[in-house]
């Protein structure tokens, strides 16, 4: 790991188009600014291992699976609208 | 082509056209070597259906709608994703969310905050991340409403999914 030590209002420049700047340092908080392409996906990592340790849950499926879905597919479900009407209000593109 | 599943534990042969598999360029979040998908479907199971891999069969995610069960649950999709899943526009997405399905009924959970984005004209599928949204990566499906007594299912056809428009009625 490539380790660089800044000051407030210092920063970094990752590739050609990502820029890192520590904005603010309280404590333990620092407070950091990215600029970045908005093509270029950003997260905390923390979410990321999360949604790793989720993903990892759903595919580990247990064998009642069948039998709690059947369950909930049988009993909690209203009947089924072809569905076309309501994608559109779930997902909106940024372009 | 015949392709093997483990949708429900244990192991079977399906047969899927090829243009039924799905590719998805970065896998799933901790699976990103796993690339093509196809989603299986049964009427007994729905608004259930599977998300098999074809590299791994034990490797095999319980999909939803999520309207469904969250009939107000909408996002905006970011940029990147728009354009790695050359999306047109929303109508040519499929939106679908992964569920935890652990023995009780009552526990089923949706990952809200991660769901799979495909795209029906180029078959591209993206696990899209919303960052900062108010959705949660663990939410119960059922919202502490009581479920009738566990049924096997009857009927046992078995289709994949994604030709034309998707849905195969």
């Amino acid at each position: 790991m490539l380790v660089l030590t800044r000051k407030v209002g210092e920063s970094i420049i990752i590739g050609h188009d990502v820029e890192l700047m520590v904005l603010d340092i309280e404590g333990d908080h620092i407070k950091v600014g990215i600029k970045a392409p908005r093509s270029v996906p950003i997260y905390r990592s923390e979410l990321w291992a999360e949604i790793q340790r989720e993903n990892a849950l759903a595919a580990n499926r247990s064998t009642a699976m069948d039998v709690a879905l059947a369950a909930l597919a049988d009993s909690q479900v209203p009947p089924v609208a072809s569905g076309e009407s309501a994608r559109p209000s779930t997902v909106r593109l940024r372009k | 082509m015949h392709i093997e599943t483990t949708r429900l534990g244990k192991r079977e042969i399906v047969e899927v056209e090829p243009e039924q598999v799905l590719q998805f360029p970065e896998g799933l979040v901790g699976f990103e070597n796993l690339r093509p998908f196809v989603r299986l479907w049964e009427d007994s199971y729905r608004p259930f259906e599977w998300l098999q891999s074809l590299d791994d069969a034990d490797i095999c995610f319980v999909l939803t709608e999520p309207g469904h069960f969250f009939p107000s649950y909408n996002f905006e999709l970011a940029e990147d994703d728009v354009s790695a899943l050359d999306l047109r526009d929303a109508g040519e997405a499929d939106v679908l969310v992964i569920l935890v399905v652990p023995d009780d009924p009552q526990q089923i959970s949706a990952n809200l905050v991660a769901p799979i984005v495909i795209n029906r004209r180029t078959r591209i599928g993206r696990q899209v991340i919303l960052q900062d949204s108010e959705y949660q990566i663990r939410t119960p499906v059922l919202g502490g409403s009581s479920v009738r007594p566990a049924v096997q299912p009857s009927s046992r056809r078995l289709q994949a999914a994604g030709r034309g428009r998707g849905r195969g009625r």
